[in-house]
């Protein structure tokens, strides 16, 4: 079975190269038939790669120690479903072959879909993705193979690592490859508009959803990230600023900036470079963050894995950097804005502002992220920096971003004055007021925090008066009652009112991460049985201890503790630390109490550690307010973005509206078409 | 496709708000600039190894700074009680007593190589907030695999921290 799939590998190479240049030659040289053939080869390819897929999973599934990556990352007694199936992107030679495996089948998707609106864009953005899927297979083929042999066959595997034996990470990086990839998408479609000359406003309109899909999944990815970190790794926290979460962080924050940007090109025809150079960035941010995982050029949590496909990599990320930027500029004469902004204080204007912040953000971060490599480069000396750096830096820019979040539902496209927009103001600015009141009486004495408070409660007044009142103005129109009126009001115009569901959503994220990151604390203290300590008005009284309990692969020991408030015990938590004498690792299993109403706080206990026979046992509590507020907001952002996703009659009528002046001059049929 | 379609006469000068807008983002930017500027300088630490650290002296006392070097085998003092633990890293020259108020991973013991970030106290001993050690991996000798105190657990959190 893996020679099948070895060599099902190699034919995918020799598929990749031709169907690029099939692509490429059919459409310059005008040749129907190898169009076609192109686009019978995207289908193939995937083919293969489901093929090279399958008997890695084959090997995995009958335990086939021969293979490194199987012996790796698997044992006899891991459970097939799902660990076993998720060893395959554990290794790196996995986990690229996950990567061109995604890719592929994105790249079928599209051209299923996207072939009779798009017919003469396609071509080329066949010849570009199969390109990049080029330099994975000749990587996988050549540099890290997922076949690679063990010397000596074991007889049994070193098993999966038990920190990454958790439902959130099975999911997580499938999460997060479904948003890395598929921003590939968009990149070959704007590639292809500046190699096709087509640069008329169609790519974006087509590739807009296609952005937002796996922006949602990157999303995904780093939300599901930051709830695996909180209820597994036991520090009480859920975002480190780790290199890696960085580099998933920064393509997202390009790509919101992209989502945001496409709008003012869809209105007004203009931003034209601001978003080919957005989409080129977020795919540099992809390939980097992918460079980053894989090479181990910076610790980081994720790179177990370091070796010399980093050299490959970097060159890689440079030829598509440097290659792009050329083309972009000897197209800039055709991407010249149609319409002039009139006005500073216009919704354009602001977006315009949007994209600095969020580029700036992102650029922020990477230079924090390789701040170790340019220092050494230029001083000779190495620096780093930390949490500190990032949450000052970003923080800021983020602040900024909220007071934009806020003022744009009160300026319209085209312009308002200073004095319109103050009026409009008035009403929402009392609001503010009272809520950082609100928050000032609740405990909230800081001044960063409740500025921060402050602006979220500007975007929740002005975004939730805009929806509020444009359902009421749709009502006196149409006599339809509140929520029918509400939900036609989103399907017409499902950017705007769904943008402000999502904006709404990332206000109750943005609540969560205020309150966690500001007011948690922090407590350990060395208990004998009997004793008890106090934290943030509540007291732990450590009340029993035993170990040496079975516990699957591992070895338990778990401790009981009472958890009394105000002198009434109001819960029994049992943190636990579990020893895997595998791998010799222990793993610490926080007790978490949440503590109600409205999802006050959490209440988040370890064990550090204990004497020998357990006369002294040290527990270390984190107390986290607001924390739950970050995985609903996060739940609300996952529904409100589905919702603005969703196909509606309307938006595909205009597709094809659009499309159809793409049929007139030159162009072809595929077959069957 | 690049049209005109506005009439030249409603439109005001082209050239005033073109600087206005230059003007504004040329602003926006610097602030940003400042924001990033500031932040590295006045959050930015060294990362040394043992001889390093010792070759500066007290210049860099109370300073916070990342020290780098091999774990001495045996000068692992573990307090549970009062949940401390002290030890030696040394780059071969020179040896640094380190603290760290906090409790370390079991295989500690069996770490190389440890990353400690902290402040140097006047009297030649480390204080550190943060240990990052290198452990040997069970499954492949020639493997290594960081932890960190900070979750006590395999994963690293090499840029610390502080929340």
């Amino acid at each position: 079975m893996t020679t099948l799939g070895s060599i099902a590998l190699v034919i995918s190479l020799i598929v990749a190269v031709y169907t690029a240049l099939a692509g490429l030659l059919g459409v310059r040289g005008r040749a129907p038939e190898l169009t076609a053939s192109a686009r019978n080869g995207v289908v193939a390819f995937a083919g293969l790669m489901t093929v090279v897929v399958l008997s890695v999973l084959y090997a995995l599934v009958t335990r086939d120690f021969s293979l490194s990556l199987v012996a790796n990352h698997s044992s006899r007694d891991l459970p097939i479903f799902p660990y076993t199936i998720t060893a395959l992107w554990s290794d790196q030679s996995g986990s690229l072959l996950f990567w061109s495996w995604i890719l592929s089948l994105y790249g079928v998707a599209v051209v299923l879909k996207k072939w009779s609106t798009n017919g003469d864009l396609m071509p080329y953005v066949i010849a570009v993705l199969m390109g990049i899927q080029t330099f994975f297979a000749l990587m996988l083929n050549y540099v890290t193979s997922p076949f690679l042999k063990m010397e000596i066959t074991p007889a049994d595997g070193a098993g999966l690592n038990p920190l990454l034996q958790h439902p959130a990470m099975a999911i997580h990086p499938p999460m997060l490859y479904l948003g890395y990839v598929g921003f590939t998408i968009p990149f070959c479609f704007a590639i292809a508009a500046l190699l096709s000359g087509r640069l008329n406003d169609a790519w974006i309109r087509t590739t807009r959803r296609w952005t937002m899909l796996p922006w949602l999944f990157l999303g995904m990815g780093l939300l599901l990230g930051g709830r695996w970190a909180y209820d597994v790794l036991g520090w009480g926290g859920y975002w480190g600023w780790d290199p890696v979460e960085n580099a998933a962080l920064m393509p997202w924050l390009v790509g919101t900036a992209f989502l945001h940007s496409v709008m003012v090109q869809e209105r007004k025809s203009a931003l034209k470079v601001w978003n080919v150079g957005l989409i080129i960035i977020a795919f540099g941010l992809v390939l980097f963050g992918t460079f980053l995982t894989r090479s181990g050029v910076i610790q980081s949590v994720h790179a177990f894995t370091e070796s010399d496909v980093g050299a490959w990599f970097l060159s890689f990320i440079a030829l598509v950097l440097i290659s792009s930027v050329a083309l972009l500029f000897t197209r800039l004469d055709k991407l010249e804005s149609e319409h002039e902004f009139d006005s500073l204080l216009s919704r354009e204007v602001l977006f315009l502002v949007n994209n600095i912040l969020f580029l700036g953000a992102a650029m922020a971060i990477l230079i924090g992220v390789i701040w170790p490599i340019l220092s050494e480069l230029v001083s000779g000396e190495t620096l780093t920096v930390a949490a500190p750096y990032y949450n000052l830096v970003v923080g800021s820019i983020f602040a900024g971003l909220l007071l934009l979040m806020g003022v744009i539902p009160l300026v319209g496209w085209g312009g308002a004055t200073l004095a319109k927009l103050g009026r409009k103001l008035v009403g929402p600015l009392v609001f503010t007021v009272f809520i950082t009141l609100l928050a000032f009486l609740l405990g909230a004495r800081d001044p960063i925090p409740l500025l921060g408070y402050a602006l979220i409660a500007l975007v929740v007044a002005t975004t939730a008066a805009d929806l509020y009142w444009s359902t009421r103005a749709r009502m006196k129109n149409t006599h339809e009652r509140f929520f029918l009126a509400f939900s036609r009001l989103l399907s017409r115009n499902r950017r705007r009112y769904g943008g402000y569901l999502i904006h709404l959503s990332v206000m109750v994220l943005a609540v969560g991460v205020i309150g966690s990151r500001a007011y948690s604390t922090d407590q350990t203290s060395a208990l004998a049985k009997g004793q008890s300590f106090t934290t943030a008005g509540y007291t732990l009284t450590f009340e029993d201890i035993s170990g040496n309990i079975p516990d699957g692969e591992g070895i338990l020991t778990s401790a009981t503790v009472g958890v009394y408030e105000g002198g009434k015990r109001i819960a029994t938590l049992q943190p636990g630390n579990v020893y895997y004498p595998r791998q010799q690792q222990p793993e610490t299993e926080p007790a978490i109490y949440h503590d109600p109403p409205l999802f006050r706080r959490d209440l988040y206990l370890i064990i550090n550690g204990w004497s020998g026979n357990f006369d002294t046992v040290s527990f270390r509590a984190y107390v986290n307010p607001m924390i739950n507020w970050v995985w609903f907001g996060g739940f609300l952002f996952l529904i409100s973005t589905v919702v603005t996703l969703w196909p509606d009659a309307k938006e595909s009528a205009a597709q094809v509206r659009v499309a159809i002046p793409e049929k007139k001059g030159f162009s072809y049929s595929p077959p069957g078409e | 496709m690049s049209v005109n379609t506005f009439p030249q006469s409603t439109r005001k000068p082209r050239a005033k708000y073109q600087i206005k807008f230059l003007l504004g983002a040329f602003l926006i930017l610097a602030v940003i600039g400042y924001l990033i500027f500031f932040g590295i300088s006045s959050t930015q630490q060294y990362y040394w190894s043992v001889g390093e650290l010792f070759n500066k002296g007290q210049s860099v006392v109370g300073q916070g700074v990342r020290v780098g070097g091999n774990l001495v085998q045996g000068s692992i003092n573990e307090d549970v009680k009062n949940s401390k633990i002290s030890f030696s890293i040394s780059d071969g020259a020179h040896s640094l007593p380190v603290s760290y108020n906090g409790v370390v991973p079991d295989t500690f013991d069996k770490a190389t190589q440890v990353i400690a970030e902290g402040k140097l106290n006047q009297d030649g001993t480390f204080t550190a907030s943060l240990v990052l050690a290198k452990c040997p991996s069970k499954y492949d000798a020639s493997k290594l695999e960081w932890y960190s105190t900070a979750n006590n657990a395999n994963i690293n959190y090499a840029i610390g921290q502080q929340k």
